[in-house]
């Protein structure tokens, strides 16, 4: 990110895989974000150690979804179908970059994958994530490493889901906070620059404070040459912002991660009552 | 000892022209249609019988001699007969929805079938659209993501719920890259590694590893529902497909079924392709997704879906996958009045019994219903068949094939190629057509014979012969008929008409065809050509009409075109190169005739015979069988003056003479009878010593009494000779015996016929052999007394002398020879 706040630039994007539906969206949008960026695309597969460490459970059983058999899970097979998965991520992502032209590079990690992910996500300028991996249960709820990541990741974090693209309407919550300046500086300019137009939301008790945020806004928007539209939001009413996102159609929210509401289970729960891809700005 | 020649007006029938009641032919009503008569009143018959009776095997072979117009005339007496007979129904072939490589046959009423097929193609155009708004509808699709719904929601329950058991047993659930498990957890909820799990209480441990069984057991049973939950939503999914399609696709189907509601067969077929439609619905989605993005793809596509049938479909997109539907329409008989008569000009088998084409897709042959090809015996089904039956026998498989189909009364495709297995690929096996049909054999009578003799199923199958004859009586009627046939090519062909004198002349050339003062030639063929020569003449001379100038001069010119070779023969005649004499007298040596035939051109060139004797046990050596020139029929011939030898000369004594005779200067082989007079009034003559005219030349065959016989060629014979007196200079001596038997067979050329009458050439009527000698020698042949012996100086005393003496000189030959070798 460079140093001038209200500049918008993207070196690198890091896409964690592990082939599920939701990761290949990620993958796609980071692809498109990075090619209208200018930005390196690294793509990220991590050998899960919970895996490698059930093969030592002499009792423990692997239980196939069509044979519905029992398997003793062996480390030296485990290792090398984690192998192939990486071979097989870095293929698709070689693929999706050169169509989008852009340069791209491949890491495999081993370790707990939400660690691995954060780790990784300290030197990148944006990650992208899939909603979820290879989730059994219900999908509109996170995975673990969504989650750990929205928990406790520092930087600036996309959370997309299969079957969703960078798409109109941009998306942004505005609380009149620093923060919430760059959050839709963001917005502006990943907007601006796929020319999608641009909504924001005054998250206000209105008042006075409605007006100096309603003016701010028109300030950053005018500055970056933009049109958007403005709409307010009574108080910090979290159910309320996903109705009214939800309703105005499938496109990105830019979200300010900040104190009180906009962090933690808060944040969690905002998320997972969305479809739509979220952006995370800290 | 006076022997009559004959008069020129024997020589040839000139045809009275005077009788013909026209001008010109365009004053006749023109004949087209030569099976309404022209001499061939029995092929007629025939025909109409072979037609008119329905039992089986009842198929007609038309025999007679090329040229005689069998095809034309079978071909406009079947239209004529068949005309206003009901026309035979439609044939077509759909798909077999069942079996793909069996097409189903469909008949429909005359006509019926493009229409079906035109509605198919309407339904193939529109049924992809309609499906797609019915499957694309709101309501469908809230239909379909409910029940998917459903479906996932019992799937992420049935996991949430082991989660949620695992969680209370202390362990979770983790998915594996091929597949799921359950591990322990730490308090926290992260999974314990194995050496904290190996520091915990011994009973705690197998605790867990209880709970672990458990959990698997559980997993276990909950998945074993899983395939029936699949099975019952896809039941529900395809009974809510079934009952969308038909909604969409009601109303078409309903449309077209109304219109054939008539033919139950189309009904079974439309349940049939709506069936096929449900089954295959996501397909037909899928090609028109395709399609409308322009994706179409080369990936083969499989028919059947999801109920597997397994047959093939072309790759493709909409249109391909919609093909099956269509409707090959094999036969249209839209255009037909009355039953059919097909003429096959090229009959091979599979231009007969129909065939299934192939096209080539990514490196292999397929085919489907579509590319099956109609055969002439589909096309003439409920008619009449025309082939000829040389080019059905010289076909591969063509005539097995035809009887087989006349045998089982049904056409079945099958390839020849599969048959002998030289390819091994795809194929189909079109449901068999029943067949009705009268199949009419144009052919030779060897032909005929032939398979007559070899073949035991022909006389099964073709139980009637129509036989063509060559000729027809010349007389008024069929002279009146002659001349209107003649208007009838003219009209046809666009010729100058015919003056009737040009009518006269062509009579005449086709009495000289056959051959005969009293028949004409039915070669149709030949007529044709000299008409058309005739009217090529009178355009170059300028005329309306075509005269008998014109036709004699087609006729020169037909001649002159053909007659090279016969022309290099008398000129080595006239050099001297072959030696032939025209005056003197010679023993033991005469002019013989023979015919040379060219293709369709003969003429006649006479041969130098001569003969030798001496002192023999009665054998007359044939020189030319000797060396193998001799065909069969001369060979018989010669042996035959043996006996008439033996049986005149020496009933009381042993024939005592060894006789040779030769063609001199033959050098090809000879066949035929023409030459035995010749050869026996040269053998007298040799034996007797009497010379014999050489002005003369001789034809005729004789039998062992004595008694001349017809030849044929004899105009031919009798001018050959002719042209070489001519040409060596004619002096009123010479002349040509023939048997009188042949007198009526005279259509001699102009020239020979003024000549005759001039007197410098003579013709004479032969009955027997002694006739022939006493004109041949100038002496008295000899009656025998009743004591068997001739009057002294005439031909048969010296000939009977000589052989008595021959056998006098044998008798002592032997004697001498006894009496030596007692010594």
């Amino acid at each position: 990110m460079n140093q001038d706040k209200n500049l918008l630039t993207l070196k690198r994007i890091l896409v964690p895989l592990d082939a599920s539906e939701h990761s290949m969206a990620a993958l796609n949008t980071a692809a498109g974000l990075a090619a209208a960026q200018g930005a390196e695309l690294e793509g990220l597969f991590v050998e899960d150690i919970n895996l490698l460490q059930l093969c030592e459970f002499p009792f423990i059983r692997e239980i196939s979804f069509w044979g519905h058999t029992f398997r003793c899970m062996n480390r030296a097979d485990t290792e090398r179908q984690l192998r192939m998965r990486a071979r097989q991520l870095k293929r698709i992502l070689a693929e999706v970059a050169t169509r989008h032209d852009v340069s791209w590079k491949f890491k495999v990690t081993r370790g707990g994958v939400p660690a691995e992910v954060l780790a990784a996500a300290e030197d990148a300028d944006l990650t992208i994530l899939g909603r979820s991996g290879w989730t059994m249960t219900r999908p509109r709820i996170t995975g673990s490493t969504v989650r750990t990541v929205v928990s406790r990741g520092r930087g600036m974090t996309m959370i997309i889901q299969k079957g969703m693209r960078f798409q109109p309407p941009v998306q942004a919550l505005f609380t009149g906070s620093e923060l919430s300046e760059k959050a839709l500086n963001v917005a502006l300019d990943l907007g601006k620059k796929k020319d999608i137009s641009i909504l924001v939301y005054l998250l206000t008790d209105g008042g006075e404070k409605l007006k100096d945020m309603r003016g701010r806004v028109e300030e950053i928007t005018s500055a970056k040459g933009v049109r958007a539209s403005v709409q307010s939001i009574r108080a910090m009413d979290l159910k309320r912002i996903s109705r009214t996102v939800r309703a105005y159609g499938p496109g990105p929210l830019f979200i300010p991660c900040e104190e009180p509401n906009l962090q933690g289970e808060d944040l969690q729960e905002l998320i997972n009552s969305l479809d739509n891809p979220v952006f995370l700005v800290r | 000892m006076q022997h009559k020649e004959l008069s020129p007006s024997q020589l040839y029938k000139k045809c009275d022209v005077s009788k013909l009641s026209f001008e010109t032919t365009s004053e006749l009503e023109a004949l087209k249609d030569i099976s309404r008569g022209v001499g061939q009143p029995r092929a007629v018959e025939a025909l109409k019988f072979g037609v008119g009776i329905r039992q089986e095997g009842y198929n007609v072979y038309a025999l007679g001699p090329s040229g005689t117009g069998k095809h034309t005339f079978t071909r406009q007496y079947l239209s004529r007969r068949l005309e206003g007979t009901p026309s035979p129904s439609d044939i077509c072939y759909v798909n077999n929805f069942e079996s793909p490589g069996k097409p189903s046959l469909l008949r429909l009423p005359q006509g019926r079938g493009n229409d079906l097929a035109q509605d198919m193609e309407k339904l193939v155009l529109e049924a992809p659209n309609a499906l797609k708004g019915a499957f694309e509808s709101e309501e469908y699709q809230n239909r379909l993501q409910s029940m998917q719904q459903e479906f996932r929601e019992y799937h992420q329950g049935v996991f949430e719920d082991l989660q949620n058991k695992a969680k209370e047993k202390g362990l979770t659930l983790i998915r594996t890259p091929t597949g799921f498990a359950f591990a322990p957890v730490k308090e926290e909820g992260e999974i314990m590694p194995p050496e904290e799990f190996q520091k915990l209480p011994e009973d705690k441990r197998q605790q867990m590893e209880k709970d672990m069984e458990e959990m698997q057991n559980e997993s276990q049973r909950l998945f074993q529902k899983f395939p029936a939950w699949q099975r019952d939503m896809r039941k529900k999914i395809k009974e809510l497909n079934n009952e969308v399609a038909r909604y969409a696709l009601g109303h078409l189907i309903e449309e077209i079924r109304e219109k054939h509601s008539d033919v139950p067969e189309v009904g079974t077929f439309l349940d049939a392709v709506l069936k096929d439609i449900i089954d295959n619905v996501q397909s037909i989605l899928e090609s028109e997704k395709q399609h409308e993005e322009g994706q179409m793809q080369t990936t083969p596509l499989f028919m059947g879906g999801g109920g597997g049938r397994g047959g093939f479909e072309p790759p493709g997109g909409r249109g391909q996958i919609m093909r099956r539907y269509k409707v090959n329409v094999l036969v249209d008989n839209s255009k037909t009045r009355g039953a059919p008569v097909i003429y096959e000009d090229n009959p091979t088998y599979a231009n007969l019994v129909g065939r299934v084409e192939h096209q080539p897709q990514m490196g292999a042959l397929i085919t489907d219903f579509t590319l099956i090809k109609q055969g002439s015996l589909h096309r003439a089904n409920g008619g009449a068949l025309i082939l000829d039956a040389h080019k059905v026998l010289l076909q591969p498989g063509a005539w097995d094939g035809l009887k087989r189909a006349l045998k089982s009364q049904q056409i079945k495709i099958e390839s020849l190629a599969e048959m002998f297995s030289l390819i091994s690929t795809i194929s189909l096996e079109p449901e068999p057509v029943p067949l009705d049909v009268k199949v009419v054999l144009v052919g030779s009578p060897l032909i005929y014979y032939l398979l007559k003799y070899y073949d035991p199923d022909f006389a099964k199958l073709f139980k009637v012969a129509a036989d063509f004859d060559m000729r027809m009586d010349w007389d008024e009627k069929h002279q009146n008929q002659f001349a209107q046939f003649m208007a009838g090519i003219i009209e046809h062909d666009g010729l100058r008409p015919f003056h009737r004198s040009g009518v006269g002349r062509i009579l005449e050339f086709s009495a000289r065809k056959v051959q005969d003062q009293m028949k004409l030639s039915t070669h149709v063929q030949g007529l044709t050509d000299l008409m058309r020569e005739a009217d090529y003449q009178a355009g170059e001379s300028g005329r309306d009409t075509v005269t008998d100038e014109d036709v004699q001069k087609a006729i020169d010119a037909s001649i002159y075109r053909s007659d090279l070779i016969r022309e290099h023969v008398q000129e080595s005649i006239k050099r001297g190169v072959m030696l032939i004499d025209t005056e003197g007298v010679k023993a033991g040596q005469i002019n013989g005739l023979s015919v040379l035939m060219l293709g369709d051109f003969m003429f006649g060139r006479p041969n130098r015979i001569t003969a030798r004797i001496r002192l023999g046990r009665g054998e007359v050596i044939n020189i030319e069988r000797e060396v193998k020139l001799s065909g069969p029929i001369h060979s018989k011939g010669v042996l035959i003056l043996s006996g008439f030898l033996g049986n005149r000369y020496a009933l009381d004594r042993p024939l005592s003479l060894s006789a040779s005779l030769v063609f001199e200067q033959s050098y090809g082989g000879i066949e035929g009878d023409s030459a035995s007079c010749a050869e026996l009034y040269c053998l007298l003559s040799a034996i007797s010593g009497m010379p014999i005219r050489q002005s003369l030349a001789v034809t005729g065959s004789v039998n062992q009494h004595g008694q001349v016989q017809a030849i044929g060629g004899v105009n031919e014979k009798i001018e050959g000779f002719f042209d070489v007196c001519r040409e060596k200079g004619l002096n009123s001596e010479q002349g040509v015996l023939i048997p009188e038997s042949n007198v009526e067979h005279l259509m001699l050329r102009n020239d020979v016929v003024m000549a005759v009458e001039d007197g410098k050439f003579h013709i004479y009527p032969v009955k027997t052999i002694d006739q022939g000698m006493e004109i041949l020698t100038g002496r008295t042949a000899g009656e025998p007394d009743e004591s068997g012996a001739y009057p002294e100086g005439t031909i048969n005393y010296e000939v009977s002398r000589k052989l008595q003496e021959l056998s006098e000189k044998r008798r002592l030959f032997g004697t001498e020879k006894e009496q030596g070798g007692q010594s």
